[in-house]
C-alpha cells in the first residue's frame, strides 16, 4: 500500500521523472544524404512529423515537416534531389535519456520548441514531441485526479 | 466550501487556450489564410461559416500545396484544404478530457467553443505550456483571464 501511494503521489514520483518514460522510444531516423521526397515519404509512412538525421550513425540534426514544407516553397529546389542536409536543422535540441521531464519541457515551451532529440552517449534513443507532451499531461492530469479522488476516500 | 474551491482549482481548456485573434470562411483563398497565420503568429486557423465551426486549417495544410503550380494554387479556397469537422470542445471542458480526445483522434489543436461561438483554440504548443504548469507542482494560474470574445471573421 505504501508503494502504491508513494507512485502515485505528485510531489514523490517528481525527481524520478525522466525524459526516457515520455519519449518516443527508438525512433525512425533518415540518413543526411537521402533526399526530401524520401524524408517526405517515411513522414508519411510512419505519421511522424520530425526525424532525427544521421551520418555514419551519428547525430548530425533534425528535419521536421515544417522544415521540408519551407525548402520545398523556394522555386528552383527539387525534392527529389536536394538531400536531407540541406533542409534540416543542424542544432536540434538534444537531451540525455535520464535529462528531468519537467526541465526539457520548460526549455521546449520558453524557447518553441517542436521537439527534443533524446541521446545515450553518441546513440539516438528517442524523440520528444510536443504530442509526447501532450500524452504526458493526459497522463499527469489522469493521475492527479485519481490521486485526489483517493485523498477524498481516505 | 471544500468542494466549491476543488471546483474553482480544476483545470480546464479555458485557462490554457490560444484566443485566436482571427477566422476565416470555406472560400477564403489560400494565400490569404497563410498571410493572416503569418501576421497574427498562428498556425491554426477555424473555419466558419455564419457563427457555425465548419474547419480548421493548419500551417502544414497550407504549405502541403505550395510547389502546386501558381495557376492552380490560386484558385485553391479553405474549403479545399481545411480539416472538415474539427475536434471542437466546450469552453469549460476539464484538461485532461480535451487532451485524451485530441490523442484519440489525433489531432493537433482542438477548436474551442462557447454559447455557440469559436472563442479560441487549444494546440500542441499550449498543451506544451500546461505541461510545464502541472510539472511545477501548481495549481492552476491563478492569471486574470480576457473574456474570450467571438471571432471576427477576418477581412
Amino acid at each position: 500500500v505504501a508503494r502504491s501511494v508513494l507512485s502515485t503521489g505528485m510531489e514523490a514520483s517528481m525527481s524520478s521523472r525522466s525524459i526516457a518514460a515520455y519519449m518516443t522510444k527508438n525512433p525512425y531516423s533518415i540518413g543526411a544524404d537521402q533526399s526530401l521526397t524520401q524524408a517526405h515519404e517515411l513522414m508519411r509512412a510512419r505519421r511522424v512529423r520530425h526525424v532525427p538525421v544521421l551520418s555514419a550513425g551519428k547525430l548530425v540534426g533534425l528535419v521536421s515537416q515544417r522544415d521540408l514544407s519551407l525548402i520545398e516553397a523556394l522555386s528552383d529546389v527539387d525534392p527529389a534531389t536536394v538531400p536531407v542536409e540541406d533542409a534540416m536543422s543542424q542544432l536540434p535540441y538534444v537531451v540525455t535519456e535520464d535529462a528531468e521531464l519537467e526541465g526539457v519541457v520548460s526549455v521546449m515551451a520558453a524557447k518553441k520548441y517542436g521537439s527534443a532529440v533524446v541521446v545515450r552517449g553518441d546513440r539516438v534513443v528517442g524523440v520528444f514531441t510536443t504530442t509526447d507532451a501532450l500524452r504526458a499531461l493526459s497522463e499527469l492530469l489522469h493521475r492527479d485526479r485519481t490521486t485526489k479522488r483517493r485523498g477524498r476516500a481516505a | 466550501v471544500i468542494a466549491v474551491k476543488r471546483e474553482a482549482t480544476m483545470r480546464t481548456v479555458e485557462q490554457y487556450m490560444t484566443l485566436a485573434p482571427t477566422a476565416v470562411v470555406p472560400d477564403t483563398p489560400v494565400a490569404e489564410a497563410r498571410e493572416l497565420m503569418r501576421e497574427c503568429g498562428v498556425h491554426h486557423l477555424p473555419v466558419l461559416s455564419g457563427k457555425r465551426l465548419v474547419g480548421l486549417v493548419t500551417e502544414a495544410d497550407l504549405s502541403a500545396y505550395e510547389d502546386l503550380p501558381d495557376i492552380q494554387r490560386h484558385r485553391l479556397r479553405i474549403e479545399d484544404v481545411m480539416v472538415p469537422m474539427p475536434l471542437s470542445v466546450q469552453l469549460a471542458t476539464p484538461l485532461e478530457e480535451v487532451a485524451r480526445e485530441m490523442l484519440r483522434t489525433r489531432s493537433s489543436a482542438a477548436v474551442i467553443s462557447h454559447h455557440g461561438e469559436v472563442v479560441g483554440v487549444f494546440t500542441l504548443t499550449d498543451a506544451l505550456r500546461a505541461l510545464t504548469e502541472v510539472l511545477e507542482g501548481g495549481q492552476p494560474m491563478a492569471r486574470p483571464m480576457p473574456q474570450p470574445k467571438p471571432y471576427a471573421v477576418g477581412r
